[in-house]
């Protein structure tokens, strides 16, 4: 099948009235808008010529209705129907993070070797895919700090991957929250996926889980970091480490700053691209 | 967690409809997001809304994951439903189809203020009365 897609160059407030006449005049179902054009598509059939010429004068009189800025001039062009609901997909690849870690689409094969700790995910809304470095940042100083038995607190989990791949690497319990309901359900979905739901909880908070852990690791942001210094400290069991990351490398000293502030002792801040995490331990009391 | 933006898309669309086909597939195909993932969260939360078009923006990230966002509905489906009218006119200067109250025009400007980019509300006013001309509906008053 073949669409055409008819663009119209205009910007602000008058692209919702050029929209309107491409779903009432032209028939679209719906349009896209970017910032200096409006886009609508059509079935190419013998229709199409009358409904252009009918939308150029509808355009036209848009000029008179209140909009001068709006050009009735539409530029049309030939799209092919594309397989669009799975192109997505090509993005996806298997990716060994660290030195076992496997982050992989549920769709993707991959052939393990005997040591390797491969984590499914299904990558979806919002977060962590294991493609961002943040996430990259945070796989690979859980693969030195977890040992067997250990217990992880994940502050911020989004899509789960941390809080699965602390399981999969021996956690013995991880203790996962997140503040948007919306993660907690994929994050859930994402534990059930690698068999990790006998260890791993996931609940709805805005405060680290109640307890204290061996491993405390946030994925979040500079600021909220900070702010959630004294809580993170909190979690930690003495000697416990923490690993806070997405952190843009020029707010690195503010954090390392506000935890050494709460009496954490800096002991790394390995860093990705324009990305930093910090690990810290926390002191015997 | 902290992501770059890579792109924002507006699409408007039917309440609880959205499917892969265009204008949603072209707009989000060549972002490499989970496109299925965006059309269940947007049919799920735009259900009680059928019927209507409701309008989203989608921001994109450079790890391919994306957020939301529904906005107000276009004026062209306020004006419509405050005249309960089914469609506007083809030939806006010839053929009338209704005409709003100045009540009625500072009530759709009002429902709208939040996603316009008029200062105030009586430049919202003037955008609305240019949709409704446009669809051939006069302004009372």
């Amino acid at each position: 099948m073949r669409w055409a897609e008819i663009a119209v160059e205009v910007s602000g407030d008058a692209q919702e009235a050029v929209g309107a006449l491409l779903t009432e005049v032209a028939g679209c179902q719906g349009y896209s808008a970017a910032l200096e054009m409006v886009l609508g598509y059509l079935p190419v059939d013998d229709r199409l010529e009358g409904t252009l010429l009918a939308l150029r004068n509808s355009l036209a009189s848009l000029v008179d209705a209140g909009f001068p800025e709006v050009v009735p001039e539409i530029t049309v062009r030939f799209v092919e129907e594309a397989d669009w609901a799975n192109a997505w997909k090509q993005y996806f690849k298997p990716q060994r993070i660290g030195r076992r870690l496997v982050v992989k689409p549920t769709w993707e094969a991959w052939d393990a070797a005997p040591d390797d700790v491969v984590i499914e995910i299904d990558p979806g809304m919002a977060f962590g895919t294991g493609l961002h470095a943040t996430t990259r940042l945070c796989l690979r100083a859980l693969e030195d700090a977890v040992v067997p038995g250990v217990s992880v607190a994940d502050v911020g989990t989004g899509s789960g991957i941390l809080a699965a791949a602390a399981a999969r690497l021996g956690a013995a319990r991880v203790a996962a929250v997140d503040i948007d309901p919306l993660a907690v359900r994929i994050a859930r979905e994402n534990v059930a996926l690698n068999h990790t739901e006998s260890i791993v909880h996931v609940a709805e908070s805005d405060v680290p889980p109640p307890g204290t852990f061996d491993i405390v690791v946030a994925n979040i942001l500079a600021d909220v970091i900070i702010g959630m210094a004294p809580a993170l400290r909190d979690a930690l069991r003495p000697h416990g480490t923490l690993i806070a990351s997405g952190i843009i490398d020029t707010r690195a000293e503010d954090v390392r700053q506000g935890l050494i502030e709460v009496g954490l002792t800096i002991q790394e801040t390995p860093t990705e691209g324009e990305w930093a995490a910090i690990i810290a331990q926390r002191r015997e009391q | 967690m902290a992501k770059k933006v890579v792109g924002v898309v507006k699409l408007q669309i039917n309440a609880g409809k959205a499917t892969p086909a265009p204008p949603v597939g072209p707009a989000l195909g060549g972002y490499g997001i989970n496109m299925m993932e965006f059309i269940k969260g947007y049919n799920e939360r735009t259900a009680p809304m059928i019927g209507s078009i409701v309008p989203v923006e989608i921001t994109i990230y450079d790890d391919r994951s994306f957020t939301f966002v529904t906005k107000t509905p276009p004026a062209a489906d306020l004006i419509k439903k405050a005249l309960g009218i089914p469609a506007g006119s083809g030939v806006p200067n010839r053929t009338k189809v209704g005409a709003l109250t100045q009540d009625q025009l500072r009530q759709i400007a009002e429902t709208k203020m939040p996603d316009l980019n008029a200062n105030d509300i009586d430049g919202a006013m003037k955008v609305i009365e240019g949709t409704a001309r446009s669809m051939g509906v006069d302004i009372r008053g």
